[in-house]
């Protein structure tokens, strides 16, 4: 695009051309585009054979946004004048193209079988409909632009802006070109490589997706197998947890309740005991993790226990209230206790070397030192998970004094807090 | 206008017969396409501008089947109304 042809230039070549006088040749052109320009202005179309199609379109109102203030406003619609020119030109104009047609992909490198059967549907003024006559007409191009090329060469690197835009596209160039020739070859044969190379793809997309998927499952399930296991045992754990707390904690509950007035009366109040239970009392103390079933059973024989700590602990500090409750709910449990629970220990509330060694120092509360619940100092909402030794050493620095949250609360089985529930946190004052 | 009407008007216009201007008419569409395949634009004041535009190649889809297709780069022939002329019609 190195030139720009004004009217003048124009005029002198159709002059040569035309063998006119200049000065009519010059109306002529001159008057032409005159035509041209009055007649689509007045809105009439006008059309030159060869040439193409003048005409004015609408263009309707469209709503935009003014840039500056933001706010709607109506562009207003008006109208333009459009040419398109008739296929005689385009093809002149499209020359150094003309073989190329256009290629139907499946895959973005794949141009091949499928793109020549396809390509042979697309209406093409050189592909006619019967390979056979494309066949020729191919042939016949080819020699036709062999020959206008010889004699434009010159013309013809100068009109290679165009085709030097098409060697930036080389490759695709090629492609089409060499598709053009399979084409011929292959035209007969379309339906059936078309059909082959499709489902062959398919079953190649899909056997991708299945390996794909197995794949994914595989890796999770390798995370997510474990992951559960460990859940399940941090649940365990838990449970047990709660456990101990039970077993240890009937205990030491239950002098809690004795010191501080409140009533948890219910758990000393269970003590329908044998005389074996304390025994079991013992073996509960050790730590088995064995479950809720010797947790309840500790309960009972704990309670016992707790009775004769009591008897040793509460004569040296205070005796509440809650006492005479206490006995009320197990006088004769008490009566039992005594004697049972001497083999124990005398109503020492020590643990075996065995049990000291792990870390149940749970079991001296009430032991070393004594606090007085003086009010609330706030409430905490128990969270999924959270026991209440966990609120003690959340509060108080130590989970030792989860009993003393558990009295307030009037928490009677401490194993079955749930998440959610409220308690209210004491403030714990020295004797 | 169809291409009669417009001959008729212009063998008018140059006192000419509608056989020569059909003539001089075709002679002078050679010479456009001469000079806008040898990558020339003709300007014409008033008229506008005619020049050669290529359009790359690209991919594009038929919407009912699907299918993409890889349409081949080409040259079009690019007319552009001079400011006079769109003035006129707006």
């Amino acid at each position: 695009m190195d030139n720009k042809l004004n009217l003048s230039q124009l005029t002198d070549l159709f002059c040569e051309k035309s063998g006119m006088s200049r000065n009519a040749a010059a109306v002529f052109v001159k008057s032409f585009f005159e035509t041209i320009i009055e007649r689509v202005s007045e809105g009439e179309q006008v059309k030159v054979k060869g040439f193409g199609t003048f005409k004015q379109s609408v263009i309707s109102d469209r709503e935009s946004i003014n840039v500056n203030t933001g706010e709607r406003i109506v562009i207003p619609g008006h109208a333009k004048i459009t040419f398109t020119p008739d296929q005689s030109l385009k093809d002149i104009i499209n020359k150094p193209f003309e073989n190329f047609e256009t290629i139907v992909m499946d895959a973005p490198s794949t141009a091949t079988a499928e793109s020549i059967a396809v390509s042979a549907d697309v209406p093409q003024n050189n592909v006619a409909e019967e390979p056979v006559t494309t066949e020729e007409s191919q042939v016949a191009v080819a020699e036709e632009a062999e020959q206008p090329e010889m004699t434009q060469e010159p013309a013809v690197e100068e009109t290679v802006n165009a085709e030097a835009q098409c060697e930036s596209v080389a490759n695709d160039t090629v492609q089409p070109e060499k598709q053009q020739d399979t084409a011929v070859a292959e035209q007969t044969e379309k339906d059936v490589p078309k059909n082959k190379v499709s489902f062959g793809r398919v079953v190649a997309k899909t056997a991708m997706w299945i390996l794909g998927i197995a794949l994914t499952a595989l890796v999770l399930s390798y995370i997510i197998w474990p992951v559960s296991l460990l859940h399940l045992f941090r649940l365990e754990a838990d449970r047990l947890t709660a456990d101990d707390n039970a077993s240890v904690a009937v205990q030491v509950d239950t002098v809690a309740i004795v010191r501080n007035e409140s009533v948890i009366s219910t758990i000393s109040s269970k003590p329908e005991k044998k005389v074996d239970e304390p025994t079991q009392a013992k073996d509960g103390k050790q730590q088995d993790k064995i479950v809720e079933k010797t947790g309840k059973q500790d309960n009972n024989p704990g309670t016992e226990q707790a009775q004769a700590v009591k008897q040793d602990i509460t004569s040296k500090k205070n005796q509440e209230a809650s006492e005479p409750k206490e006995n009320a709910g197990s006088p004769a449990a008490e009566k039992v206790a005594k004697p049972a629970t001497e083999p124990v220990g005398s109503g020492d509330f020590r643990l075996t070397a065995a049990d000291e060694a792990k870390d149940l120092s749970l079991f001296t509360v009430a032991d070393t030192t004594s606090y007085r619940m003086s009010g609330t100092m706030t409430v905490h909402t128990l969270a999924n998970g959270e026991t209440l030794t966990r609120v003690a050493l959340k509060y108080y620095g130590t989970k030792k004094m989860w009993p003393y949250i558990a009295a307030y609360n009037h928490i009677s089985n401490v194993n079955s807090v749930h998440a959610g529930q409220r308690l209210t946190i004491p403030v714990l004052t020295d004797k | 206008m169809n291409h009669k009407d417009f001959v008729a008007t212009l063998s008018g216009k140059c006192g000419m017969s509608v056989k020569d201007t059909e003539k001089y008419i075709s002679d002078l569409l050679s010479v456009m396409e001469n000079t806008l395949t040898s990558d020339k634009s003709i300007s014409i004041s008033g008229f506008g501008v005619m020049e050669v535009r290529k359009k790359m190649e690209r991919v594009s889809v038929n919407p009912s089947s699907g299918q993409r297709m890889l349409i081949p780069p080409k040259l079009v022939l690019n007319y552009k109304p001079s400011a006079l002329l769109k003035d006129k019609v707006k």
